[in-house]
C-alpha cells in the first residue's frame, strides 16, 4: 500500500477541510469579511497555547464544569431517588421539573448577571441550573423503572426500604443514571462557556468574547478551534469510560 | 369514573407549580432588594409590554430568525444525513469534520459568524442553521443506517431502488431516530437564537434583556427572562405535538409491543 | 411447457472470516410455467440463499439464472415476494393500502387503477375493508395475508415466499394454504416456496426440490402426483400423500 493510502481517513478529511477554510478565506464570496485563514487560526492557537494565560482560562472553565456538575450529581440523585420511590412525589413534581428541564440556562444569564455578577459562583449555578433537572428526573424515572416482580418478592419476604433500594431500585436507576452522566458532563462544559461569552464569567467563554469584541478575529477563530477539541476529548473521554464500564460488567 | 381520574391526576400535577408561584408571589410582596422585585410588579410590567405591545419588535423578529434557521438546518440537516447513511465511503471522509464541528460548544460559534457576516439578521440565521444542523445530520445518518435488512431487501425486490428507496424506505423508517435529532436541533436554535441576540446588539428578546441588564432595568429584565422561559417551553409542547402527531405510526406500534 | 425459471449450475460461495464458506454447489433446476415448486431441505442448507439468488439480492459466484430465457441482474420485472417475517416486511408506517400501492408506483398506473388494484387484492385474501389499518394493528395471519395482496397487486407471473407461514399459529397456517392454493388457481402464477414443513410442501406442490449437503446440490426433485383440486381434510388423508411426505422426509433427513 502507498504511504497515501495509509494515513487516517480523519487526518485527511481534517487536512482537507483546513484546507478548503484556507481558500474560501483567500478567495471567494466571504474572503471580502475579516474572516482569518486557516493557517493564521492555527498559528495563533499554537500561540494561544504558549500563553499562561489561556491554560488559566481553560482551567476555570473546566473547574466551573466539574464544579457545576459534582454539585448537580450530589443535589439530584438524592433527590431524584426520594421522588421516584413515591408515585403521588413523583407527578407532583413532573411538570416542574420537566418545565425548567427544557428551559435552557442561557435564558437566565441576565438574571444570575444582575444576582451574582460576572462572576466564577454564577458560571457554578448556570451549570446546576441547566443539568439538576434533567439529572434528578432521569434519576426518578430509573427508580421508578425497578421490576416489580423483585419489589413484589422484597416485600412478601418484609425486607426494609433500605434493602428495597439498595438491591432493587438503585440497581435499576443505575443505568438511567449513568445515560445522565455522560449527557451531563458535555453539557457542563458547554454551559462553562456560556456562562463567559455571555455572562462574563471568567474562562475561555470571557476570553473568546473579549477577542471578539476586541476586535482580534485570529483569536476569535483560535479560541472556538480550541473548545472544538475541547469538546471533542470530553466526549471521546466519555465514551472511552463508558467503554472501559461495560467492559468492567461484562467480565 | 375517568373524568374524575383525570380530574385527579390534573389536580396532582398542579398543585405544586401553583404552589410555587403563590409563594414567590407572597414572599416577593414586601421585597425591597432591588434585584428581586415583588412578583405582582413584575406581572404589571409583563402585560405591559407583552401583551401585545413589544411583541411586534422583539418576539417577532426572533421568533422569524429562530424559524428560518431551523428550517435551513432541517433541509440541509435531514439532506446530507441522509446521504452521508447511505453512502459509507463519503461518510468516512465527512464524519470526523462534522464530529469536530459538532463538538464546538453552539453559542461559542457566535462570534465566529459575528466576523464573517457582521450583527445583521444573516449572522443570526447562519448561525442557528449550523449550529442545529449537526445534530440533526448526524441522527439522520445513523437512523438511515439503521434500517431494517429486511424492509430493504422487501423494497428492493419489488424495484424500489436508489433516490426511491431513499425517500420511501430508509427515511420514514429512521424516523423516530430523525426526530430526536430535530428535537436537540430545535433547542440549540432557540439557544443560538438567544445567544446571537445576546451578543448582536439590536432588537430581539434576547437583545432587549440584556440591554434591561445592562441598565439596570431590573423589572425589564425580568419579564424579558420569563417570557424567554415561557417561549422554550412552548417551542418544546408544540414541538412534541407535532412529533406525536408523525410517529403515530411508532407509538402505536411500540403500545401494542 | 416452457421453462419460465432455469436455474443454470449455481454455485455460491461466502467469504467468512475463517476462509470461504461453499453453500450451494452446481445446482440446476427449471422451474415450468404456472408452476408451484416447493424448496425443502435441513435448515441451514442454503434455501433462503438459493431464493434471494432468485430474487437478483445476491449474484451467484458461478452460473447464472435466466427468467424468461434472460439473465437476470437485479430483481426481475414480474417478481413479487411474500418474507416469513411479516412484522418487518410491511411497513410499518404505512397503512395496508399505502403498502399494497408503494410497488405500484412504478408501474405508473392511474388513481383508478391502483385503487382498483388495492381493492381487488385485498379481496382476494379476504381482507376487504381493513385497508386502513396498519400492519401492526392487525393479527399475523391477517398481516401476512396484506403481504400476499400487496404481492398480488403488482401482477406478477412469478411469486416467490420464503417460508410464509413459518411464524402463524395452525389453524391460520391450513387457511392460508388454501388461499395460495387458490390464488395459483385463480391466476395460474408461478410459484417457489421455501418450506420447512414437508407436509405444506407435499399438500401445495407440482414439484418438491429436495436440497442436501455441504456444500448443498439438488439430491432429488419429486413430482406430486396429487390432482388439484385439493382439500386438507381429503389430500392430506391420501394414501399417495403420505407415501410421498414419508419420501421426501427421509430425503431431508438423508435417510435414502
Ligand atoms: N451473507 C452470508 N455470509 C456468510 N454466510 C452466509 C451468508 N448467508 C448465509 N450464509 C450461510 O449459508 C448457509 C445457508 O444459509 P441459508 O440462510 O440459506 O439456510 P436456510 O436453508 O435458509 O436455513 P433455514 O432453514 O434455517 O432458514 C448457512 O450456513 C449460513 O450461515
Ligand atoms: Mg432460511
Amino acid at each position: 500500500m502507498s504511504i497515501a493510502g495509509r494515513i487516517p481517513p480523519w487526518i485527511v478529511s481534517m487536512l482537507l477541510a483546513l484546507a478548503f477554510w484556507q481558500v474560501a478565506a483567500s478567495v471567494g464570496p466571504i474572503s471580502d469579511s475579516s474572516i482569518p485563514t486557516a493557517v493564521d487560526s492555527v498559528t495563533t492557537l499554537v500561540q494561544l497555547l504558549g500563553q499562561s494565560e489561556t491554560w488559566i482560562a481553560l482551567g476555570q472553565t473546566v473547574a466551573i464544569a466539574a464544579i457545576g456538575f459534582a454539585l448537580s450529581l450530589l443535589i439530584a440523585l438524592p433527590l431524584g431517588i426520594l421522588i421516584g420511590l413515591s408515585r403521588f412525589a413523583f407527578t407532583s413534581t413532573k411538570f416542574v421539573f420537566d418545565f425548567f428541564k427544557v428551559i435552557p440556562p442561557i435564558v437566565i444569564i441576565p438574571i444570575t448577571i444582575l444576582a451574582l455578577g460576572p462572576t466564577f459562583q454564577m458560571g457554578v449555578f448556570l451549570v446546576v441550573f441547566g443539568l439538576v433537572f434533567a439529572l434528578a428526573i432521569q434519576t426518578a424515572y430509573g427508580v421508578r423503572d425497578a421490576d416489580p416482580v423483585l419489589l413484589d418478592t422484597m416485600r412478601a419476604y418484609r425486607q426494609g426500604i433500605v434493602t428495597q433500594i439498595r438491591y432493587a431500585r438503585l440497581p435499576s436507576a443505575a443505568s438511567f443514571i449513568a445515560v445522565g452522566i455522560r449527557i451531563s458532563a458535555t453539557a457542563a462544559l458547554v454551559i462553562a462557556v456560556v456562562a463567559g461569552l455571555i455572562g462574563g464569567a471568567p474562562g475561555l467563554g470571557r476570553q473568546l468574547l473579549l477577542s471578539q469584541t476586541g476586535g482580534l478575529a485570529d483569536q476569535t477563530f483560535a479560541i472556538v478551534l480550541l473548545l472544538g477539541v475541547l469538546g471533542v476529548l470530553v466526549s471521546h473521554g466519555i465514551e472511552w469510560s463508558r467503554r472501559k464500564v461495560i467492559f468492567w460488567e461484562d467480565r | 369514573m375517568t373524568v374524575s381520574r383525570r380530574l385527579l391526576a390534573v389536580l396532582i400535577g398542579a398543585w405544586l407549580p401553583v404552589l410555587l408561584v403563590y409563594l414567590w408571589w407572597t414572599a416577593s410582596a414586601e421585597s425591597t432588594n432591588p434585584y428581586f422585585p415583588p412578583l405582582s410588579v413584575i406581572w404589571t410590567r409583563f402585560l405591559e409590554l407583552w401583551v401585545f405591545d413589544q411583541v411586534p419588535v422583539h418576539v417577532v423578529p426572533s421568533l422569524q430568525n429562530l424559524a428560518v434557521g431551523y428550517a435551513i438546518a432541517v433541509v440541509a440537516g435531514v439532506g446530507v444525513g441522509a446521504v452521508l447513511g447511505v453512502s459509507r465511503r463519503t461518510a468516512r471522509y465527512v464524519e470526523p469534520v462534522v464530529d469536530f464541528l459538532r463538538s464546538i460548544p453552539a453559542v461559542a460559534t457566535v462570534p465566529v459568524f459575528i466576523v464573517i457576516f457582521g450583527l445583521d439578521a444573516s449572522m443570526r440565521i447562519a448561525a442557528i442553521s449550523v449550529a442545529a444542523t449537526w445534530p440533526i445530520l448526524i441522527a439522520t445518518m445513523q437512523g438511515v443506517r439503521a434500517t431494517d435488512p429486511t424492509l430493504l431487501d422487501t423494497a428492493a425486490v419489488f424495484r424500489i431502488t436508489g433516490a426511491q428507496q431513499l425517500w420511501r424506505v430508509r427515511l420514514p423508517a429512521a424516523q423516530p431516530i430523525i426526530f430526536s435529532g430535530l428535537q436537540l436541533g430545535l433547542q440549540i436554535a432557540f439557544v443560538v437564537t438567544i445567544a446571537s441576540e445576546y451578543l448582536g446588539a439590536g432588537f430581539g428578546i434576547g437583545a432587549f434583556t440584556l440591554i434591561a441588564t445592562d441598565s439596570f432595568l431590573i423589572l425589564d429584565a425580568w419579564t424579558g427572562v420569563i417570557l424567554m422561559g415561557l417561549l422554550g417551553y412552548a417551542i418544546n409542547i408544540v414541538f412534541d405535538i407535532v412529533e406525536r402527531i408523525a410517529l403515530r405510526w411508532y407509538i402505536g406500534q411500540k403500545k401494542l409491543a | 411447457m416452457t421453462a419460465e425459471i432455469s436455474i443454470r449450475n449455481v454455485s455460491m460461495e461466502f467469504p467468512t472470516p475463517d476462509g470461504v464458506k461453499h453453500v450451494l454447489n452446481d445446482i440446476s433446476y427449471d422451474v415450468n410455467q404456472h408452476h408451484f415448486v416447493s424448496i425443502v431441505g435441513p435448515s441451514g442448507v442454503g434455501k433462503t440463499t438459493l431464493l434471494r439468488l432468485l430474487t437478483g439480492l445476491m449474484k451467484p459466484t458461478s452460473g447464472e439464472i435466466q427468467v424468461h430465457g434472460e439473465r437476470i441482474s437485479g430483481a426481475p420485472k414480474g417478481l413479487a415476494v411474500v418474507l416469513q417475517d411479516y412484522t418487518r416486511s410491511l411497513m410499518p408506517w404505512l397503512t395496508i393500502e399505502k403498502n399494497i400501492a408503494l410497488p405500484l408506483r412504478n408501474q405508473k398506473l392511474g388513481k383508478a387503477e391502483t385503487r382498483e388494484r388495492i381493492e381487488s387484492s385485498l379481496e382476494e385474501v379476504g381482507l376487504s375493508g381493513t385497508g386502513g389499518n396498519y400492519p401492526w394493528q392487525m393479527s399475523g395471519g391477517m398481516q401476512q395475508r396484506a403481504s400476499i395482496a400487496r404481492a398480488l397487486a403488482v401482477r406478477p407471473t412469478i411469486l416467490v415466499m420464503d417460508e410464509p407461514f413459518a411464524s402463524v399459529d395452525a389453524q391460520t397456517r391450513f387457511d392460508l394454504e388454501d388461499l395460495v392454493l387458490k390464488v395459483r388457481a385463480d391466476f395460474g402464477i408461478t410459484t417457489l416456496m421455501v418450506t420447512h414443513d414437508i407436509d405444506e410442501a407435499v399438500y401445495l406442490s407440482d414439484e418438491i426440490v429436495v436440497l442436501h449437503g455441504r456444500p448443498a446440490g439438488v439430491r432429488d426433485v419429486v413430482v406430486v402426483d396429487i390432482p388439484f383440486p385439493r382439500s386438507q381434510i381429503e389430500t392430506r388423508n391420501d394414501q399417495r400423500f403420505t407415501e410421498l411426505r414419508t419420501h421426501v422426509y427421509a430425503m431431508v433427513r438423508g435417510l435414502e
